[in-house]
C-alpha cells in the first residue's frame, strides 16, 4: 500500500510503496525509524503530517557537515549562485552538438548573437522557461556550448557575482588564483577564476541585479 | 528591484516543455575537490555557500567516511537540498581521488523508460559509457534493477565533456516544486 513517509529528523515527505521504503531518508540519512507514515491521500501536498524542519542556529559552524537546513540565502542578494553550465566542442563540431542535445534531450538551442556563426556560442534551454529565457521553475540551470578556447575554460559553470573585483581579491585570499582578469562578453562581464582545487569557473557580474526572493520572502519550505 | 532580462537577446520564448518528464533538465552541477577542509573554506568564503554530507542513498558513500559527498546550496534551498527559487542550480560534489574530475551537469533522464534504453540512445548518437573510474569516481556499469539517488551513469558526450544521469525513483509524486512543466 503506498503511503506517505515524513522524516522526523529534516520534515522531508516522500511517497513509497510499503515494500520500496528506503532505509534511509534520501533528504537528511536519518534511518527509517524516524519516518512517520501516514496513508497516500492522493497528494503529497494534501498530507496531514507536517514536520517543522529544525532551526538553524546563525551561529553554526559552516564547516559542519551534518544534516541541517540551509541558510537563509537573501542577504547575499544573489552573490554566489551557480546561474549556467559550460560545456566545450571543437571547431566545426556545432551542428553535432546541437543534434546531440536537441535530439537526445530535447533541449531548446539559439545562437548567441555576437558569436562566430561557424562555431557558435549556444544558449541551451533544458527546461521551462521565462519569455526572457530564465528557468522558470526552480531547482535546474540553462547553460552554454561554446568552441573549445585557451582562455575561457570548458567544462565549468558560470557563477553571479555582484562585484568580480572583491570577489577575485576573496579568491586569492582563499587560496585560489584569478586566471583571467574582468572581461567582456555579450555585454555581460566576466572573470575567469580556479578555486583552491584546481577547478576553473567563470564568475559574472550581476551588480544591480537583485533576485525577486530577496524582497519577497519564501514560505512554507522548512528551510528560509 | 526585481530580476531582469540578463541574456540573450531574443525575438521569441524559449519551447514550452509539455511533457510531463524532467529528462534532459540540468538539475545541479557536479564538482569535485582533493582536500575537504581546503575546499569548504574556499566555497564558504567566497561564494557564502551552504553543505551537508549527502547521504549515502545519494552518494553511496556511507555517513561519516573521511572523504564525504556533499550536497552545496548556492541560493535558497529546501530540506533536502534542493532549490526552492528558480534561477540556480546547487551542487553535487564527491572526492577525487586523483587530479580533479571534469566538471558537468547532472541530469535528469527519463523516470519511466529502461535505463539501459536511454542509454543505448546516447551511444547511437555518439556518446560513450564511462566505465572507468580513474576518470570518474562516480563511473558505474548500468543497474536499473534497485532505485536509487545515486548517479546512474556517466556519459561522454560527443565533444567529451562528462554528463552524470540520474534516474528518479518512482517515489516522484509531481506535487514537488520542482517538478512543474509547461501546460499548452
Amino acid at each position: 500500500m503506498k503511503k506517505i513517509y515524513t522524516c522526523f529528523n529534516c520534515g522531508f515527505p516522500i511517497a513509497f510503496e510499503e515494500t520500496e521504503v528506503p532505509a534511509a531518508c534520501p533528504g537528511c540519512g536519518a534511518p527509517r525509524s524516524q519516518f512517520l507514515e501516514e496513508p497516500w491521500c492522493g497528494s503529497i501536498d494534501k498530507r496531514r503530517i507536517h514536520v517543522a524542519p529544525p532551526e538553524v542556529d546563525p551561529n553554526r559552524d559552516p564547516f559542519d557537515i551534518s544534516f541541517h537546513p540551509a541558510k537563509d540565502f537573501a542577504p547575499q542578494k544573489g552573490d554566489g549562485r551557480v546561474r549556467r553550465w559550460v560545456m566545450g566542442y571543437h571547431e566545426g563540431q556545432a551542428e553535432e552538438m546541437r543534434s546531440f542535445y536537441q535530439d537526445l534531450f530535447g533541449w531548446d538551442i539559439i545562437d548567441c548573437e555576437d558569436s562566430d556563426p561557424e562555431n557558435p556560442t549556444m544558449y541551451c534551454a533544458t527546461g521551462p522557461g521565462t519569455p526572457d529565457w530564465e528557468p522558470r521553475v526552480c531547482s535546474f540551470g540553462y547553460g552554454f556550448l561554446k568552441k573549445e578556447t585557451s582562455d575561457e575554460p570548458s567544462p565549468s559553470f558560470i557563477i553571479e557575482v555582484k562585484d568580480i573585483d572583491e570577489t577575485c581579491k576573496k579568491v586569492v585570499e582563499y587560496g585560489g588564483k584569478v586566471l583571467r582578469e574582468r572581461f567582456t562578453q555579450g555585454g555581460e562581464d566576466y572573470a575567469v577564476i580556479e578555486d583552491s582545487e584546481g577547478n576553473q569557473l567563470y564568475i559574472w557580474e550581476l551588480k544591480d541585479v537583485v533576485p525577486d526572493y530577496c524582497t519577497h520572502p519564501i514560505t512554507n519550505t522548512g528551510a528560509q | 528591484m526585481a530580476e531582469k532580462t540578463t541574456y540573450p537577446h531574443t525575438n521569441r520564448p524559449p519551447k514550452k516543455f509539455t511533457q510531463k518528464s524532467l529528462h534532459g533538465r540540468t538539475r545541479c552541477g557536479v564538482l569535485t575537490y582533493k582536500e575537504l577542509r581546503r575546499f569548504q573554506n574556499f566555497y564558504i568564503n567566497v561564494f557564502g555557500w551552504d553543505m551537508i554530507e549527502a547521504p549515502e542513498a545519494a552518494s553511496g558513500i556511507p555517513a561519516g567516511d573521511p572523504h564525504p559527498g556533499l550536497i552545496m546550496a548556492t541560493g535558497p534551498a529546501q530540506y533536502d537540498y534542493e532549490g526552492v527559487t528558480p534561477g540556480h542550480m546547487n551542487m553535487f560534489v564527491h572526492w577525487a581521488p586523483g587530479e580533479i574530475e571534469p566538471m558537468g551537469p547532472f541530469m535528469e533522464i527519463d523516470m519511466e523508460a529502461p535505463l539501459e534504453e536511454t542509454i543505448q540512445k546516447m551511444i547511437d548518437h555518439g556518446g560513450k559509457l564511462i566505465l572507468d573510474k580513474s576518470k570518474s569516481a562516480l563511473a558505474k556499469p548500468l543497474d536499473d534493477s534497485k532505485q536509487s539517488w545515486e548517479v546512474h551513469a556517466v556519459i561522454e558526450d560527443p565533444a567529451g565533456n562528462y554528463l552524470y544521469l540520474w534516474k528518479c525513483p518512482s517515489s516522484r509524486t509531481w506535487d514537488e516544486l520542482e517538478t512543474e512543466y509547461d501546460v499548452e
